[in-house]
C-alpha cells in the first residue's frame, strides 16, 4: 500500500454517522465496524475517490496531527479496510 | 401522584425527543435497562439515542446522564444496521419497480424516515411498505421481487385485504418484508378514500433514494398516520411514541396553507373525527399546540361523521363499521372471519397449535372484545 494509491468501497459497503461513531455495514454479510470521529473522516475521504496522500492533506487541514501520524493512520486504516473486504485497491 | 413506571418512561421519553431540558436533568431513578427496553418497545430508541448524544459533549456532562446516554448508543447499534438494510431493500424495490414502468409510493416509516427525521435510523421501521396503483401492478411487482430472491405470501392480516406481502431471509438471520399495497390502508373501513392518482399528484419526491423515489405529501402522510392509528387501536395496540411523534415531525413542517389543506381534506373525506383523535393525542403526549381555529373546524364536522372519534378502540364498534363499509365483500369478509384461514391463525396463535384450538381461542378472545 502507497500514498499514491486510491481505494474503492464497493457498493455493498454502507457507512452511517450516529453521534461521534461512524457505523461501516457489510451488507453482503452483516459484519459491522465502527469508527471514531477521524477514523470516519479517513473513510469518508477514502470512498470519495482521492488518492491516500491526497485524505492526508485533507486530513492535516483539518485535524491537529502531524503529517507522519497521519500518513501512518491513513494507510493502517486503509489497509485493514483492504484486509475485511471493506474496501480494494483501484487498479 | 404515583404512576407506574413504563407511563414515567414514556413520559421521559417524550420529553426527551421534544428536547426539554427537564427530561435531562430528571432521568427516572429506575434501571437504564428499563428505560432502554420502553424506548424499544414505543420505536424510539435511536431517536431517543440522538437526543441524549446531543447533550454529551464534555467531560462536564453529568455523570448518570453520560452513563445513560452511552447504554442506549450501545442498545441502539443493531436499529442502525437494521435501517441500513433496510435502505437497501427499499433501494432495490425501487429499481425493480423502475424497471416493470409501475409508479409507486413509499409510505410510512419508509418514507418519513428518509425526509423528515434527518437520517433514516432515526424513525424505526419494521418493513418497506409502498402503495401502487392496482392489484395488478402488486402482483407484477411481486412477480419481480421473486425473481429478486423474494418470497410471495398471502397477507394473513385482514380478511379482505389490499396487500401482498414479500419477504426474504438476509444476514444476521433478519427478515426483510416488502408489504405491496393497493389500496392506502388495509381495511375496508378507509380503504377506499383516496385514489391513487390524487396521492401520487401531490406526493414528494426523495431524490436521495432514487429517481423514481415518490412519497406521500405531508398532508396525505398525516392523515394516513391517522387513519392506520385508528386500526391500530381497535386492535387493541395502545398509542405508541413513534407513531405520535411521526404526526409531530410532520405537523412541524405544515404552513398555513396546508393546515387549511388538511383540514378540508379531512372533512371532505369524512376523516375530521380520526384526524383530529390523532393530533389530540400527539398533542397532548408531546405537549404540542394545535391551532385552535382547525381544532373548532374538526371538531365540528366530527360531530356529524359516522365514525365517533371517541370509540375508535372498542374492537366491536370498529369491526361493525367495517363491515358497513364493505359493499360487495360483505359475505366473504364475515365467513373470513367467522372460519379464518389456517395461515391467518398461524400468524396469531403459532402454527404448532392444532385448528380446533385455534379456532377455540380465537373465538374466546371474540368473546372477550365483545364482553368488555
Amino acid at each position: 500500500m502507497k500514498l499514491s494509491d486510491k481505494v474503492t468501497v464497493p457498493s455493498h459497503v454502507m457507512p452511517r454517522t450516529v453521534g461521534d461513531e461512524t457505523v461501516i455495514l457489510d451488507l453482503a454479510n452483516g459484519s459491522y465496524f465502527g469508527l471514531d470521529v477521524v477514523g470516519g473522516r479517513i473513510f469518508e475521504l477514502l470512498a470519495s475517490d482521492q488518492t491516500l496522500a491526497d485524505v492526508c492533506e485533507t486530513m492535516l487541514a483539518e485535524f491537529e496531527v502531524s503529517r507522519e501520524d497521519i500518513e501512518k493512520d491513513v494507510l493502517t486504516l486503509a489497509q485493514q479496510l483492504i484486509d475485511k473486504q471493506l474496501a480494494s485497491v483501484e487498479a | 401522584v404515583l404512576k407506574p413506571d413504563f407511563v414515567v418512561h414514556k413520559e421521559w421519553l417524550a420529553n426527551l425527543l421534544m428536547g426539554r431540558q427537564e427530561a435531562l436533568l430528571r432521568i427516572p431513578e429506575t434501571s437504564t435497562d428499563d428505560l432502554i427496553a420502553e424506548a424499544k418497545t414505543q420505536g424510539v430508541l435511536a431517536l431517543a439515542t440522538e437526543r441524549l448524544q446531543q447533550y454529551v459533549k464534555d467531560e462536564s456532562t453529568p455523570s448518570r446522564l453520560a452513563q445513560t446516554a452511552r447504554a442506549f448508543s450501545d442498545a441502539a447499534r443493531e436499529e442502525v444496521m437494521w435501517s441500513m438494510f433496510l435502505e437497501q431493500g427499499t433501494r432495490q424495490v425501487l429499481k425493480d419497480l423502475e424497471r416493470a414502468g409501475i409508479a409507486g409510493l413509499l409510505l410510512k416509516g419508509s418514507a418519513l424516515s428518509y425526509w423528515a427525521y434527518g437520517q433514516p435510523h432515526l424513525r424505526r421501521c419494521n418493513d418497506v411498505d409502498l402503495l401502487v396503483a392496482s392489484q395488478q401492478a402488486a402482483k407484477q411487482l411481486a412477480s419481480d421481487l421473486e425473481i429478486s430472491g423474494f418470497k410471495r405470501h398471502q397477507s394473513p392480516l385482514e380478511p379482505v385485504c389490499f396487500e401482498l406481502l414479500c419477504s426474504k431471509s438476509i444476514a444476521q438471520d433478519w427478515e426483510l418484508e416488502i408489504d405491496i399495497h393497493w389500496q392506502l390502508c388495509n381495511s375496508a373501513l378507509f380503504a377506499g378514500r383516496f385514489s391513487f392518482d390524487e396521492l401520487m399528484r401531490d406526493s414528494i419526491a426523495l431524490a436521495g433514494l432514487g429517481p423514481n423515489a415518490r412519497a406521500l405529501g405531508p398532508v396525505h402522510a398525516i392523515l394516513h398516520a391517522c387513519m392506520h392509528r385508528a386500526l391500530n387501536l381497535a386492535t387493541g395496540w395502545e398509542d405508541h411514541l413513534k407513531w405520535l411523534y411521526d404526526l409531530i415531525v410532520l405537523m412541524k413542517v405544515l404552513t398555513e396553507r396546508d393546515w387549511n389543506e388538511l383540514s378540508n381534506v379531512a372533512q371532505k373525506k369524512e376523516l375530521a373525527g380520526v384526524l383530529l383523535s390523532g393530533l389530540e393525542s400527539a398533542a397532548n403526549t408531546f405537549g404540542y399546540a394545535l391551532p385552535a381555529p382547525v381544532v373548532a373546524e374538526l371538531v365540528e364536522t366530527a360531530a356529524s361523521e359516522r365514525i365517533d372519534r371517541a370509540r375508535l378502540h372498542h374492537w366491536f364498534y370498529m369491526q361493525w363499521q367495517t363491515f358497513r363499509a364493505l359493499e360487495s365483500h360483505r359475505f366473504r369478509w364475515l365467513w373470513q372471519r367467522l372460519f379464518p384461514t389456517q395461515e391467518r391463525l398461524n400468524s396469531r396463535y403459532g402454527d404448532q397449535t392444532h385448528y380446533l384450538v385455534q379456532l377455540w381461542l380465537r373465538l374466546k378472545s371474540a368473546i372477550h372484545r365483545v364482553i368488555s
